[in-house]
């Protein structure tokens, strides 16, 4: 059983991370890599974290708070998968991790999903409250403005916590679920996870996708990995990606422009 | 007679932080909106009670648009607001109204595709190819985060301030401005750079990837592509993220009762 003053600091840290998604600033301080990690760090493994975090990044990457569209919260996903798999690591080291994690990612996304809807009741709610105090705002009252901004952000803060609190105190359940599952399942699970990170990249092929990019993404792709096998893996990581990334700007810069000059 | 300053327009952009906080599904961003501009607004109309409900009444409407071009909305209502003559406050009222409805389509659509399915995805893809590539490591989150964070706020922070002056100083000029920018272009340039990126990203973790299913690279490398090109296709036509995590669960338990 997770400690209740970590259970208290992770909660409070997460639900005000989680403002920061929507409601104050979007900084991008609060995407489910920094949340994993966040998570991970504070129970004593961090690559956990970022290996949780980094897939359900790229998996819900094309999930924009844009207009009326309330999307699932990735944020609340990677944090509640790392939490639920650092406990389960810790009180019983023979569970398979892979499986494991796999197990947890889904209990995350279920969490994420519900806490998403969470987020339509609360908007919903809003309304109602600036139906409460519209007419003081038209008398020029202005504290009812602050209020209704402070009690929105409060509503969500609370929210979040005290789901965050209820969710993490059914680890022991999820133990016990998982300890039980057959052999098979753990096994089938184990290959779900392997395949989870390429959900992420086939995200970003398909939001990223134009014409001209697609062909070259098959090239650079054949080529790195001609690179990858040739050096055999040891290649500086920070100077490829850098590398990589200003040429592909400078190509994609050549080619966008030279096109407009030709359609100009 | 200019009746705020530099500073008073700088608060108004740093409040436009909390243009969601209270978002709604009836007005949308109307009371983060107020919020930003309301002291702005008492400062304009200070001898006035009667105009500052009026200013009250207009902006407590409907508001939505891009949280990062918000602040261009912004700067040019609050010219206005100062700037129009108060003789005939009906005329003002409708003048500000259709400006603020006419400039914030545009601008949500312009912030939306700029930000949102771009520059976002980018930052976070270069922050997640470090982690995929250096192996999940502490080193991997400090140098991938760190870049994802500064991609990311580096132009939303330029963006905001830069469309907040020029839109109050010289909000004339503003569309003429926007459609000097070629968006559509830029937006185009980050996407292929990302493909490349992508392209490289994925080369190097499917050359580390390794599921020992069956003992050969080979075999696992070319598994990973045709799952990659099934998950495309499934996403091209629309299929729900959540469905295939399913699908995909209920495949691998399948395959996994098979294999036995």
């Amino acid at each position: 059983m997770i400690e209740f003053n970590k259970l208290l600091i992770l909660s409070i840290v997460a639900a005000l991370l989680e403002l920061d998604v929507y409601y104050v600033g979007v900084f991008l301080i609060a995407q489910p890599i920094f949340l994993g990690a966040f998570a991970g760090y504070f129970l004593g493994d961090i690559k956990i974290g970022i290996l949780l975090g980094s897939i359900v990044q790229l998996i819900w990457i094309n999930n924009p708070p844009v207009g009326a569209f309330v999307p699932p919260s990735s944020s609340a996903i990677a944090f509640i998968s790392t939490v639920f798999s650092l406990e389960m690591i810790k009180n019983n080291g023979n569970l398979n991790k892979e499986a494991l994690l796999m197990f947890c990612l889904i209990i995350g996304i279920t969490a994420g999903y519900f806490i998403g809807q969470t987020d339509i009741w609360h908007r919903k709610l809003n309304v109602k409250i600036i139906h409460l105090f519209e007419n003081k705002i038209k008398e020029c009252k202005e504290k009812y403005i602050y209020l209704i901004q402070i009690l929105s952000l409060t509503i969500k803060f609370l929210k979040d916590f005290f789901i965050f609190i209820v969710i993490i105190n059914g680890i022991f359940l999820a133990e016990s679920i998982f300890i039980s599952l057959p052999y098979q399942i753990i096994r089938g699970l184990k290959i779900a996870f392997w395949i989870m990170p390429i959900i992420g990249l086939a995200v970003i092929f398909n939001m990223m996708g134009t014409k001209e990019g697609m062909r070259l993404h098959g090239i650079i792709f054949l080529l790195s990995y001609l690179l990858f096998y040739l050096l055999k893996g040891n290649i500086n990581i920070l100077f490829f990606i850098l590398i990589i990334t200003l040429f592909g700007f400078s190509f994609a810069y050549v080619l966008i422009f030279k096109n407009k000059k030709a359609t100009e | 007679m200019k009746k705020i300053n530099w500073l008073d327009i700088f608060m108004g952009g740093f409040k436009l932080n909390f243009l969601q906080s209270s978002w709604n599904f009836e007005r949308l961003q109307n009371i983060g909106f107020l919020f930003s501009i309301y002291l702005i607004l008492k400062k304009i109309y200070k001898n006035n009670i009667e105009l500052l409900k009026k200013a009250i009444e207009r902006h407590i409407d409907f508001f939505n648009t891009n949280i990062f071009f918000a602040s261009a909305v912004f700067g040019m209502i609050v010219r206005l607001e100062e700037e129009l003559d108060n003789s005939d406050a009906h005329k003002k009222h409708t003048e500000i109204e259709s400006a603020k409805i006419g400039v914030m389509g545009p601008l949500a659509a312009i912030g939306d595709s700029i930000f949102w399915s771009t520059i976002k995805p980018f930052a976070l893809l270069i922050g997640c190819g470090f982690t995929y590539l250096m192996g999940f490591t502490p080193e991997s989150f400090f140098y991938g985060f760190g870049l994802s964070v500064i991609i990311f706020n580096l132009p939303r922070i330029i963006i905001k301030y830069y469309l907040l002056i020029k839109s109050y100083y010289d909000y004339n000029n503003l569309f003429l401005l926007l459609q000097k920018i070629k968006f559509q272009y830029i937006v185009k340039v980050i996407k292929i750079a990302a493909l490349f990126l992508l392209g490289a990203i994925m080369a190097g973790f499917f050359y580390q990837k390794n599921l020992n299913l069956i003992p050969v690279r080979l075999f696992d490398n070319v598994l990973l592509i045709v799952i990659f090109i099934f998950i495309t296709i499934a996403l091209k036509k629309k299929t729900v993220i959540s469905h295939i995590i399913i699908a995909i669960v209920i495949f691998s338990i399948l395959l996994s009762y098979l294999i036995t």
